[in-house]
């Protein structure tokens, strides 16, 4: 897995939370198209170069960026580009997000205190419009968390993923925001935007979107899990409508909170990848299977880690009952 | 898929049936090591050379074929096909004794007219007693009552193979008889067999997955091989496995077409042992499923898909088995 990571930081702010997943989005290849500090647009992106307060920093009111990943194929779009814009609100707290399966955010009036538009922008976090956006509130209280970030590369569709832990409590996961692209060869070539995006902040997030059984109803603000984005014209004949949540489902016997065992022949944990699907009226069926997020033989307690590459590499962890890629590192509580 | 097929058949007896598997399997690749017609027994196969009764046929009390798959891995597979030991009635004819072994090949025993060899890591599928005192396991249902339909794999599918029992009445699996090797990369490299061979009177899937072991007919089996050769923490192996569904979807549980696409989503199903048996090891993850499809919309019996060629999907007990394109028939 060719990730990038930047783990076991406890970032002053929710801001500095915000930057530290920016540069790392960057640092595996995607580019900051556009941003402000709140007082000064860039049309280029080359305004904001930290997440602290004033000049050039991402914590200040009303501040944003817009990031680009580099281009994916095996959809519709040949060359795909995904776009998201990171807005904050009038503290470290609060964000809006939004998310452009291919469109990307070259309309309306990008401005010092205004995103751009996009003809395919979907809200993640927050609301309003871009001239008078409302926000919702991402990150908990500053510094009481530890925040982890994994961004993959080309072999992963640059999938990437941002989360916390709270600080002291195993059980206190909170702010997950992550892009998951679907694994080659599980969804069809005519699916215009084979991804899962996702935005929230909640203890117990990983229980929301996978269950059981798949979702029927949209939520918002956070849009948690959703995915047939992009444009409803590009959508299939039988396509009626986009933008909906999908869920994560485990093996019918195992997986989830129910364990089977470990392989016989090597100890280890067998790992398999998580499904996502709907059940609206439509669109309803399976998305495809994840490249983020694999679900184990063997539940383990979060922050367990587990090597999958080579015995020790702590190359996977578990965030409760579901494991993300990991750098190596013993994760800190 | 590099697979060959004889499909659609409807053969006057069991032996001619298994007749058509042997030579099906030789055509993907498969090597005839030894065998017997019933009265002569040839060290290096090409004894049998039908399915009839008679000379040179397997159609005889206890004649017998010993086949060997080209190596995988470390692995070359074989199993042993073996005739009733009575022609009194055409019933006779449907009962039919099989071994598997690992790697060891059949190379033990007292081969003869009427005795397979035998191998270290032996597992009788179906079938029980000794290679000298056999007994038979009715495994067709009456002439001309089913069509017995063959797919067999090539280098590409690792050998694997099917062949399936479909009651020409109701087109419901009667049995079927597959060797499963596995996907790569969904197993670990220490696995001495990477493997399941079924010998199944019923529909492959059951949830959940079996939790005890089946004898006479052994069903889906795996952790084969040389127990000599299992890993420390495993104490035992030849378990029954099952093939898992997803919560929701899989099996005989329908969600929807992809809307996109507007076809069945298909995914290769884990061969899995459950743990609700602690006295029965090993359990776990076996591995993914090469020639077994699972998908997202429950079809009937001979729905067929085109996937990557025509109708090259079939679906048989809420599976989707390789097929060859042609328009099946009950």
């Amino acid at each position: 897995m060719a990730y990038t990571f930047s783990v076991n930081n406890i970032p002053l702010t929710g801001s500095v939370a915000v930057y530290q997943l920016v540069s790392t989005l960057i640092s595996a290849g995607w580019l900051k198209k556009m941003d402000s500090d709140g007082t000064t647009y860039s049309s280029t992106g080359v305004q904001v170069t930290s997440g602290n307060v004033g000049t050039n920093g991402l914590g200040n009111s009303n501040a944003w960026v817009r990031l680009q990943s580099p281009p994916t194929n095996g959809g519709t779009i040949t060359n795909q580009t995904r776009e998201i814009t990171f807005q904050r609100g009038t503290t470290d707290l609060v964000w809006r997000v939004k998310y452009s399966a291919s469109a990307l955010f070259t309309g309306g009036s990008p401005g010092i205190s205004q995103t751009p538009s996009s003809t395919d922008e979907i809200f993640m976090s927050g609301g309003g419009t871009d001239a008078s956006p409302t926000f919702f509130a991402l990150f908990n209280t500053n510094q009481t968390y530890h925040w982890n970030v994994a961004c993959g590369g080309f072999a992963d569709g640059y999938s990437f993923i941002g989360w916390s832990v709270a600080a002291g409590n195993i059980f206190g996961s909170a702010t997950n925001i992550f892009l998951d692209v679907m694994a080659a060869g599980t969804y069809p070539s005519t699916d215009v935007d084979p991804a899962v995006m996702h935005c929230d902040n909640a203890t117990s997030i990983f229980n929301v979107i996978f269950s059981s059984s798949f979702p029927t109803a949209n939520v918002t603000n956070p849009a948690l899990a959703r995915a047939w984005l992009g444009a409803t014209s590009a959508a299939g004949a039988s396509l009626t409508s986009n933008s909906v949540n999908v869920g994560m489902m485990a093996q019918s016997s195992f997986g989830k909170s129910t364990f089977i065992s470990t392989n016989p022949w090597t100890n280890k944990n067998n790992f398999y990848p998580a499904m996502w699907g709907s059940n609206f009226s439509s669109p309803k069926g399976i998305k495809g299977f994840s490249t983020l997020f694999k679900f184990p033989a063997i539940t383990r307690i979060s922050l367990t880690t587990y090597g999958v590459a080579s015995a020790n590499a702590k190359d996977i962890i578990s965030t409760g009952q579901i494991w993300v890629p990991w750098d190596g590192s013993d994760p800190a509580l | 898929m590099a697979y060959s097929f004889s499909t659609g058949n409807t053969p006057a007896t069991a032996s001619l049936a298994m007749y058509l598997l042997k030579t099906t399997l030789v055509t993907a690749g498969w090597t005839v090591t030894s065998d017997s017609d019933g009265t002569t027994y040839n060290a290096t196969g090409g004894q049998v050379t039908s399915g009839a009764g008679g000379a040179g046929g397997l159609g005889n009390v206890l004649a017998w074929i010993r086949l060997q798959a080209p190596t995988v891995g470390s692995n070359t597979r074989e199993i042993i096909i073996q005739r009733n030991s009575s022609v009194a009635t055409a019933a006779d004819d449907q009962l039919w004794r099989i071994k598997y072994s690992a790697n060891a090949g059949f190379t033990g025993g007292s081969p003869g007219a009427t005795r397979t060899p035998s191998a270290t890591d032996e597992v009788i599928m179906i079938g029980a007693g000794t290679d000298a005192s056999p007994t038979f396991f009715q495994f067709f249902g009456a002439n001309g009552g089913y069509r017995w339909h063959i797919m067999a794999g090539g280098a590409a599918e690792l050998y694997s193979f099917a062949t399936v029992v479909l009651n020409s009445t109701t087109t419901n699996i009667q049995s079927f008889i597959a060797l499963d090797v596995l996907k790569s990369g969904t197993y670990p490299s220490e696995d001495v067999d990477p493997a399941v061979f079924c010998t199944i009177t019923a529909t492959i899937i059951t949830h959940p997955p079996p939790s005890n072991n089946s004898t006479n007919p052994s069903n889906s089996r795996a952790w084969l091989g040389a127990t000599s050769a299992a890993g420390n923490s495993l104490v035992s192996n030849n378990v029954n496995v099952g093939l898992d569904k997803y919560a929701q979807v899989g099996g005989a549980s329908s969600l929807a077409v992809n809307p996109f696409s507007t076809k069945d989503t298909l995914w290769s199903p884990l061969w899995i042992a459950i743990s609700t048996n602690p006295s029965r090891s090993p359990f776990g993850i076996k591995g993914a499923s090469t020639i077994f499809l699972m998908g997202s919309v429950v079809r009937s019996n001979l729905d067929t898909i085109t996937s990557v060629g025509t109708r090259d999907l079939i679906c048989l007990g809420n599976l989707w088995f390789p097929w060859d394109g042609s328009v099946p028939t009950a």
